[in-house]
């Protein structure tokens, strides 16, 4: 019963911060210096033209009648037209979003991975050569941009050791395997860097915990221990921290596109800033933010799965 | 892998203690050494660059290192170092008026926020979590599509998306410390509200804002690089580290340096960011 009150009221919040990022970019598109008209016409559009297309776009009726109708499409999944690609922004966004759900699953899946790895390694090494590599990871990660980090990948793994293709992304899901994996990596080396202390500090605490004392006196030594009774009460936090920084891995996701030419959200991002394409960016941007509601939500909910003590409340 | 629990060593404490504080004070060295080499290179760019970092010599362009060009020439001629030098100055400039900017309305709505709570502070709640649920890089695109490119638009952009953490930080700590003691007696001694926030409230809570400002100057330097390099940042002829990424990619195969020096200038500042920011952290927490 709680469960449901508690996910009522997230997905309520969540509904109602969308809401005021419509609004927002609403508004921020309503303060775009320069009309619209004059836009897609050209500088030397005559006045005609400039009211026709106003009347077209229904842009010389009052703000709130605009604002009334862009949200009634908005809610009808209705982005508008894109001007790039000629076809309901909805329908461009659509076609790109798998390849960005793909991109963003993996690099999850590798960060995880990586993080679990290296901070058992730290921890279980504390003090060594290991650990102190491994801490050091962190602060030389944080620094790095994901543009840069993906170009590096890309010359080390694709032009050096052709192990993998240089960019574009290969049909089915093998092909998506292998030709998304550089860009997932470029993701996964940036988060692996902000996550991996976290989980070390705290695997450390759950070491020195007398639950474990009292397992390893039992006998339990080794991957059953770390597996079984570390890792589950050490984790919580970490995963707190992943839900914030998912936010950034899709920011990341949209930057690492472009790295690797992948037709991605990030993508039609960047071509709908440079061809001034409103439907477009704003649908993605709708889209993003709705995604990363979703993914907190979903979080909190992994939270209490994990930890039976942390209710839903 | 695992010791059994018999043969492991007692944990000295006191020792890992005192080498956390020596190793600190040594990271914490580095650290400003590296910034400040960092912030005299953008001082003094033009007494430093060999040469003009704009002046093209298409003859002698993609030229490997030599004596006369340390680093090589770029697609156009044009000299890889002093470019690396003169994007110190438009890198350094933008991290720091974008993240100042966010540190300074992040500071004053998060004491606002705290030292008055009521409708100020829920006012302020509100808008702090509804930003938090909009993901930065996005609206820092919709932004910057709205206000145009630009230096100006840039700093504005960073600004807007960036404040929230700030204030969330200092609200907190606002919270705690208005319940101290020293805080109240300042109070019943009839300071005025002003002098008490800027005297004795922010004071006390500055050292976790400078850590949060040090490793965001990193991120914001490393974004304004990343809009650079996607080409909706800082333009192109101007030397900017991420638009240097971006025209050195076309060449990673005949000149690697090209792409790779300018990330490498970013990641060197970072560490040094990292290095301060790590140790005034760990300066008064155990951990």
């Amino acid at each position: 019963m709680m469960r449901w009150k508690f996910l009522l009221r997230r997905l309520g919040q969540a509904v109602l911060t969308l809401w005021a990022v419509t609004l927002l970019t609403f508004l921020l598109f309503k303060a775009l210096p320069g009309s619209v008209a004059v836009g897609m016409l050209g500088i030397r559009a005559g006045q005609e033209d400039i009211a026709r297309i106003n009347q077209e776009l229904g842009l010389d009726q009052p703000v709130w009648v605009q604002y009334a109708k862009y949200m009634g499409n908005v809610l009808h999944g209705d982005f508008g037209t894109s001007i790039t690609y000629a076809r309901p922004a909805m329908d461009v966004i659509l076609t790109a979003l798998p390849t960005t759900i793909f991109l963003a699953v993996y690099a999850v899946l590798l960060t995880a991975v990586a993080t679990v790895v290296l901070a058992v390694l730290a921890a279980l090494r504390r003090d060594k050569l290991a650990d102190h590599i491994i801490r050091g990871v962190p602060v030389i990660g944080l620094g790095m941009p994901a543009f840069w980090v993906g170009t590096m990948l890309l010359f080390f793994f694709a032009y050096k050791l052709p192990i993998f293709p240089a960019g574009g992304l290969l049909p089915g899901f093998s092909g998506h395997v292998k030709s998304l994996f550089l860009p997932a990596a470029t993701l996964a080396v940036l988060f692996t860097a902000v996550l991996v202390r976290s989980l070390r500090a705290s695997l450390l605490e759950v070491l020195d915990s007398d639950y474990v004392l009292a397992a390893r006196s039992k006998g339990l030594v080794g991957g059953r221990l770390i597996v079984r009774h570390v890792l589950p009460n050490a984790i919580l936090p970490t995963v707190t921290l992943l839900g914030l920084v998912f936010a950034g891995l899709l920011g990341g996701a949209l930057i690492v596109e472009s790295v690797f030419a992948l037709p991605g959200l990030g993508s039609l991002l960047i071509t709908g800033f440079q061809r001034h394409d409103f439907a477009l960016v704003q649908g993605v941007i709708l889209l993003s933010a709705a995604a990363i509601l979703i993914v907190n939500i979903l979080i909190d909910v992994l939270y209490s799965a994990i930890d039976p003590r942390v209710g839903l409340g | 892998m695992t010791t059994p629990i018999m043969m492991m060593p007692p944990r000295r404490r006191s020792s890992a203690f005192l080498g956390r504080v020596r190793r600190s004070r040594w990271a914490m060295r580095v650290g400003i050494a590296i910034v400040v080499f960092y912030l005299l290179v953008a001082a003094f760019a033009p007494w430093l660059a060999p040469y003009d970092p704009l002046a093209q010599d298409v003859m002698n362009s993609l030229a490997p290192p030599s004596s006369a060009h340390w680093l090589g020439t770029d697609g156009l001629g044009r000299d890889l170092l002093s470019r690396l030098i003169y994007g110190a100055r438009i890198d350094i400039f933008l991290g720091l008026g974008a993240t100042a900017l966010a540190l300074l309305i992040g500071t004053v709505l998060g004491l606002l926020a705290g030292y008055y709570r009521g409708w100020v502070d829920t006012g302020l709640s509100r808008l702090v979590d509804m930003m938090m649920a909009i993901p930065a890089y996005p609206l820092l695109v919709l932004l910057l599509f709205v206000l145009g490119q630009g230096t100006l638009s840039i700093i504005i952009a960073f600004a807007v998306t960036g404040w929230v953490s700030y204030t969330r930080l200092i609200r907190g700590q606002v919270l705690v410390a208005r319940e101290q003691e020293y805080i109240i007696a300042a109070q019943l001694g009839a300071l005025g509200h002003r002098r008490v926030i800027v005297k004795h409230l922010l004071p006390n809570v500055s050292a976790q804002v400078i850590v949060l400002w040090a490793s965001d100057i990193v991120l914001a330097i490393s974004s304004i690089a990343a809009l650079g390099y996607l080409g909706i940042g800082i333009q192109a002829p101007t030397p900017e580290w991420g638009v240097m990424v971006a025209e050195g990619q076309d060449f990673l195969l005949t000149n690697w340096l090209l792409a790779t020096a300018p990330g490498l200038v970013i990641v060197f500042l970072g560490v040094g960011l990292a290095l301060i920011s790590d140790s005034i952290a760990g300066r008064g927490t155990r951990r």
